[in-house]
């Protein structure tokens, strides 16, 4: 290979564009040729110049949007902080929608239950109301004095009963029984409002509730839990009559 | 294929290549506002053509249409006469600066400044090939010239740019070489 052939191949060579046959050709030429061995040089050189010179430019972003724009392309995806944020937010959004669904499923679950469980109790003390009633069984202590019914309770149950004769209020205490409420041993105690029997049902129980009310079959029931006890009064009373007696019994 | 479905595609193949459109219409315009018009239009052109459009590669594509653009609009028509001026005069025989330290040392500016001087025919083939790092044959097919075109014009551009960078070179050597000797005294 001659000086002048060698020359016309040098940019194809630098640039990795001759076959084999050529490239070993030139590589031979340029052994023997410090001239042209020198402009190879200077031809990488002058590449690493426009390499080192950061030519290349950029689109701007007015370009890319407005082109976008014509196109009605939405928005570059690259655009990541915002739609990062939103994507969180949304997530966010939809964890607290979620917990806040299980919380509320969880309260009406667990108020659901207790409702049950109260309106099963209730329908027990009213089961036990009505017994007290049929078979001529209403007391086992007939005394309206309560320093007669109270100690009367003593070594029957585990725990001294709230009573008092309400005479004065219009609920004289009748008297007192031992009874059962969902297996529990209870202290039954009897009063009476003109022709209404009222009964008491006062068993060991944990908690402090104020004055829930029951209709279990045409009777009323107050159910509340204080000092350790569970209260259950029961009565064909009419409903204001009953709380009223409820909050006496409470105080 | 719906509309939804040629955007998509368009993006895919074409709309990614938005950086070597703009860059090559900024070298062929030599300006930053003419280079986005006709990148612009170039890209309205190639959604308008791309149902025509096949196989893959978006970019050659592309940069045949910018290249078209800039050659069809009224203030560039293609030069005739690819003549310049090759003779520039350098100190070359008398520097003791070696030129490959020349090139080498060689300024940002300048190397902007004289591939800027090329005119847009050799301008182009040497943007797509240090730039864009395509190969000969890519560059034939956008510039609509033979291979043995490609690489003569390769040549006489790079054989431009060399004599140019060095004379600058020697230029602003001597400069600082007078500084010096000013406060040197």
């Amino acid at each position: 290979m001659q000086c002048q052939e060698s020359k016309k191949i040098l940019d194809a060579y630098v640039d990795n564009e001759v076959d084999v046959v050529q490239s070993a050709a030139f590589e031979e030429h340029l052994a023997g040729c410090p001239e042209c061995a020198q402009t190879l040089e200077s031809r990488r050189s002058l590449k690493d110049a426009m390499q080192n010179a950061d030519l290349r430019y950029a689109a701007p972003p007015e370009l890319v949007k407005s082109v976008r724009q014509q196109l009605r392309l939405p928005e570059e995806k690259s655009a990541v902080p915002k739609w990062n944020w939103n994507w969180f937010k949304s997530a966010a959004w939809g964890f607290a929608a979620a917990t806040a669904m299980f919380a509320l499923v969880a309260i009406s679950l667990v108020w659901h239950f207790y409702t049950q469980q109260d309106q099963k109790m209730a329908a027990l003390v009213v089961d036990g109301h009505v017994r007290s009633m049929q078979a001529n069984h209403l007391v086992d202590v007939p005394s309206s004095d309560q320093h007669t019914v109270k100690p009367w309770f003593q070594g029957r149950v585990s725990f001294s009963p709230k009573l008092a004769d309400f005479k004065d209020k219009g609920f004289p205490l009748e008297g007192g029984r031992l009874d059962y409420v969902d297996n529990k041993t209870a202290a039954a105690v009897v009063y009476k409002r003109n022709q209404h029997i009222i009964n008491v049902f006062e068993y060991p129980g944990s908690g402090s509730s104020g004055i829930a009310e029951f209709q279990q079959r045409g009777y009323n029931v107050l159910h509340w839990t204080r000092d350790g006890m569970q209260f259950w009064v029961v009565s064909d009373l009419n409903e204001s009559e009953l709380r009223q007696f409820g909050e006496l019994l409470r105080e | 294929m719906d509309h939804q479905q040629k955007l998509e595609k368009f993006e895919r193949v074409v709309l990614r290549h938005m950086d070597s459109a703009f860059n090559l219409a900024r070298w062929f315009t030599r300006n930053q506002d003419d280079a986005k018009d006709l990148a612009q239009e170039a890209f309205l052109r190639a959604f308008k053509a791309f149902d025509r459009f096949e196989g893959e590669d978006g970019r050659v594509w592309l940069l045949t249409i910018v290249r078209n653009l800039y050659y069809t609009s009224v203030s560039h028509k293609p030069q005739e006469q690819t003549e310049f001026d090759e003779q520039i005069h350098s100190a070359e025989e008398f520097s003791s600066s070696p030129e490959v330290l020349l090139l080498r040392g060689a300024e940002a500016q300048a190397v902007r400044q004289a591939i800027e001087e090329l005119p847009s025919e050799f301008r182009g083939p040497l943007i797509l090939r240090e730039l864009e790092g395509l190969s000969y044959k890519e560059i034939g097919a956008i510039m609509d010239v033979p291979l043995g075109t490609v690489m003569s014009r390769l040549a006489r551009a790079r054989d431009y740019l060399k004599r140019k960078l060095i004379a600058s070179g020697q230029k602003t050597g001597h400069e600082k070489d007078g500084k010096n000797a000013v406060s040197g005294k």
